[in-house]
């Protein structure tokens, strides 16, 4: 009587029991790799991403923290699994006390980044670079820096009414043709060797680079043709080089106002632009065939919380027009207030496919697949 | 307490009993009026006298009672006058009533007293002898001997006589229920007050007291008339003493068996019951005619048994079952069990049920005393079911949320829209619901055999109780027309 009493209550509990393994399981069949800050001594991680040059296997992306200024990485195996706080760089040892959001954040493809400390009374950049496994890094100070770009291996900064290219142990400065002048932008033409400029009046317009490498020391030539867009652009506005066009994202100085606009480059006229209210970062992604432009509105609320979306806009690359609604919306499954997804926004190669990587509050999401493409592992 | 319970009183009077002589009326008033002389004479020490009336007596009714004394007669005269002819005649009538009562009850005495009074007069005789021889005169008078004195005064008895016209009446003695006690002509010895019963078959029944008087003679003497409308009952069975119920078992036995020579009884239909401890009960049926003997053999089936007792601390509370079957609602429990193994439960209210298997042997009375213990509180059993139920629904609660939780990721990811990172809490919040669902069941588990532990556990002193067995007193128990075993209980 006993004994099969006993036997009754094991089989029940052993019908009852649940299998907390089978939520790792389940964990390992996501589509999504979350990365939550790494001990990098940070408290506002991934304040801003780059996706990095990788070989065929895994990739990497390059994240800047604050608090303690911090440049680091994600590590990608090819299988999908994350490891944070890698090649971990202390940016204050490199003049960057502090960084005011977005920072400057720009890599030239070819492992050398560059950081830039934005500050309207003066401000430092950092330049690291070096093979992956040892970084290194080389400060520029006293910038004031409103826009970084690579020029070739060469960092081209913007401050004010000055560009300065920055060389090892050197920073040469060329004056702008306008002393009221002060870049929002800017990003390299490669195929035309151009540099275009998105000024923070509006204007847009192209400058050849070679006038930047270096710079002389002298007069920057004189802008031609010339488009002011009605959006004068704040802190954080981008432009993208997609073929012949160029994609301007910004939003306005003093409110929620963001738009994208899109610029034919040989024209230099806006051939397309769409308003996206809260835009406080882009990226430009192709995906198959289809280019996406890909906006983050960090304080968009969704589901009635105001956790931040992430938008991607099919890019017509041969009119130059955009959808005006979005082929894919993205947001934390499990959204939660104040979690700023979305707030930066890029591309990385993963397993020589382009993948999307969306950065919140201290925690970084990579797509390994969407509705719009499938890199899973 | 002590209780005695006699099944046979009739033995010992019985065995005095004898046919008297059947001659007249006549015959019994001169003996009585003989024996009432001779028994002044003897109280007056005429002892010659008294042993010529009682002599008379005999002669008018030869009753054995006489011959003694006549004995008793010659023997106190012998006493008195150390007369050694006295002694001898004393002897002789002493031996003439052993010779005609030989199952005498007091026959051991009677030879007693015959082996000392010839001792006497052989005492006396050596002793006239020597005295003759040596004064040539009559010998003086010489004092008993202590033998003699020892024996005391004999003191003559009296007589009860009981006869009938027509005779062969059967005679009941204070109850019908303790059978038949003689057949008349009846002479014997009876003490005190006491009922007569006098039946036979096809005349009225008799009903008369005596008040038997040992020192007289007491004559019952009863012409019967005829009863032509009762019929007639008999009834043996093989189990004597069974007893015997007709038509109402409410008002008790009526007699027991065997009912030889049988009872009157209205003529109509009437039921029988006949029924012994340890057998099956027998009834019949059976039809009465005026003036016939309706005769029925009742053959019991049933076993040996013996007695169980049941007693105890607080056992008028408890219900007594054998084998499962319920013998006494309410204790003291006395039951008469067939032999064998048999199981013994005793149960109360708010105490431990005492149970034991026990083997009844026939002829034995088997006492349980029992001792019941009461029952532990069941508070810890229940307080750990509370708690196997508590963390049982907790665990299905929390497991349920689990699987909530695990169904919502599987279709989200499936889906894709938004799609589920790898660290979303839920998987978190899904694993630690599992775990805790799993902790709870298992926390359950183990309250749950906890609780069956204390549920089963026999908590507590266990209902105890003490045996004692002992043999019946078991004596051969004869009447004048049957014979079977009594047995005598102590409680």
């Amino acid at each position: 009587m006993r004994t099969s009493l006993f036997i009754a209550a094991l089989g029940l509990l052993s019908m009852a029991g649940c299998a907390w393994s089978e939520f790792d399981d389940l964990a390992d069949t996501t589509w999504v790799r979350s990365t939550d800050e790494p001990n990098v001594g940070s408290r506002n991680y991934a304040l801003a991403i780059v996706g990095l040059t990788t070989g065929t296997s895994g990739g990497q992306l390059g994240v800047v923290s604050d608090d303690t200024p911090d440049y680091s990485t994600i590590d990608y195996d090819n299988d999908g699994t994350d490891t944070a706080g890698g090649n971990d760089v202390k940016l204050g040892q490199h003049r960057i006390a502090a960084l005011t959001d977005p920072p400057l954040f720009v890599t030239d493809g070819n492992g050398k980044i560059a950081i830039a400390e934005r500050s309207t009374t003066g401000g430092n950049v950092a330049v690291v670079f070096g093979s992956a496994t040892a970084p290194a890094g080389i400060e520029f100070a006293a910038l004031a820096p409103d826009a970084v770009t690579f020029v070739g291996a060469d960092v081209v900064v913007a401050a004010g009414d000055t560009f300065y290219t920055l060389q090892t142990a050197m920073q040469v400065p060329c004056k702008s043709m306008d002393s009221t002048f002060a870049v929002a932008a800017m990003a390299l033409d490669s195929a035309t060797s151009t540099l275009w400029v998105w000024s923070k009046s509006g204007a847009f317009f192209g400058i050849p680079s070679s006038a930047l490498t270096p710079c002389n020391g002298g007069m920057l030539p004189s802008a031609g043709s010339t488009l002011t867009t009605p959006l004068m652009p704040a802190a954080g506005a981008r432009v993208h080089i997609v073929g012949n066009f160029a994609v301007l994202t910004a939003h306005a100085p003093t409110s929620r106002m963001g738009q994208i606009f899109v610029v034919d480059l040989s024209t230099v006229a806006e051939s397309d632009t769409l308003a996206v209210e809260g835009l406080r970062s882009s990226a430009v992604a192709v995906f198959g065939t289809t280019t996406y432009v890909v906006i983050g509105v960090p304080d968009r609320a969704v589901g009635g919380v105001v956790a931040g979306q992430v938008d991607l806009f099919a890019l017509d690359t041969t009119a130059g027009t955009l959808t005006k609604t979005p082929a894919l919306s993205l947001n934390d499954a499990q959204a939660e207030s104040g979690q700023l997804f979305g707030r930066a926004v890029t591309t990385m190669k993963f397993n020589d496919k382009q993948i999307l990587v969306i950065a919140a509050n201290s925690e970084v999401f990579a797509y390994y697949k969407t509705a719009l493409y499938d890199a899973l592992p | 307490m002590k209780l005695r319970v006699l099944f046979a009183v009739a033995f010992a009077i019985a065995a005095l009993a004898s046919p008297a002589a059947a001659q007249s009326p006549e015959a019994l008033r001169k003996a009585q009026a003989s024996f009432d002389q001779a028994q002044t004479d003897y109280l007056q020490t005429k002892y010659d006298e008294a042993a010529q009336g009682f002599q008379d007596a005999y002669a008018a009714r030869p009753f054995p009672q006489f011959l003694y004394n006549v004995g008793a007669s010659f023997h106190m005269k012998g006493k008195k006058t150390s007369d050694v002819p006295s002694y001898t005649k004393a002897v002789e009538f002493y031996r003439r009533y052993l010779k005609e009562e030989p199952q005498a009850s007091d026959k051991a005495k009677v030879e007693k007293a015959i082996g000392v009074l010839e001792a006497e007069i052989k005492r006396l005789q050596e002793l006239g002898a020597s005295q003759g021889s040596a004064a040539g005169s009559a010998a003086p008078q010489v004092a008993a001997s202590a033998e003699v004195q020892n024996l005391g005064d004999v003191k003559v008895r009296g007589l009860v006589v009981i006869v009938t016209e027509p005779q062969n009446a059967t005679i009941y003695l204070d109850d019908k229920k303790k059978g038949p006690f003689a057949q008349t002509p009846w002479s014997g010895s009876l003490e005190g007050e006491h009922k007569l019963i006098i039946e036979k078959q096809g005349y009225k029944p008799v009903e008369t007291v005596i008040a038997a008087d040992p020192t007289k003679l007491v004559q019952v003497i009863s012409p019967m008339s005829q009863e032509f409308h009762l019929g007639w009952i008999k009834i043996t069975s093989n189990v004597p003493g069974a007893e015997i119920y007709i038509d109402d078992k409410s008002v008790g036995a009526v007699a027991k068996t065997p009912l030889s020579p049988g009872q009157n009884i209205e003529p109509g239909k009437h039921t029988i019951w006949i029924s012994a401890e340890g057998y099956d009960e027998y009834s019949e049926q059976v039809e009465i005619f005026p003036g016939k003997t309706k005769e029925i053999h009742a053959n019991l089936k049933g076993s040996p048994v013996g007695k169980l007792v049941v007693s105890g601390m607080g056992i008028e509370e408890s219900e007594v079952l054998i084998d499962g079957k319920v013998v006494c609602p309410q204790g003291p429990c006395l039951r008469s069990v067939p032999e064998g193994s048999h199981e013994i439960t005793v149960r109360r209210s708010g105490y431990k049920t005492y149970s034991r298997k026990i083997v009844i042997t026939p002829k034995t009375e088997t006492t349980i005393r029992v001792q019941a213990a009461p029952k532990p509180g069941r508070t810890d059993a229940v307080v750990a079911y509370v708690l196997t139920a508590a963390f049982a629904g907790g665990g299905i609660y929390l497991g349920t949320q689990a699987k909530g939780l695990k169904t919502d990721l599987q279709s989200e990811i499936d889906a894709g829209s938004p799609p589920v990172d790898n660290n979303d809490p839920r998987f978190l919040r899904g694993k630690i619901y599992a775990i805790a669902a799993d902790g709870c069941f298992a926390i359950a588990g183990v309250t749950l055999l906890t609780a069956l532990y204390y549920t089963f556990r026999d908590k507590g002193p266990a209902s105890r109780a003490s045996i004692d067995v002992h043999a019946i007193a078991v004596q051969p128990q004869i009447g004048p027309t049957y014979a079977g075993l009594g047995m005598e209980a102590r409680f």
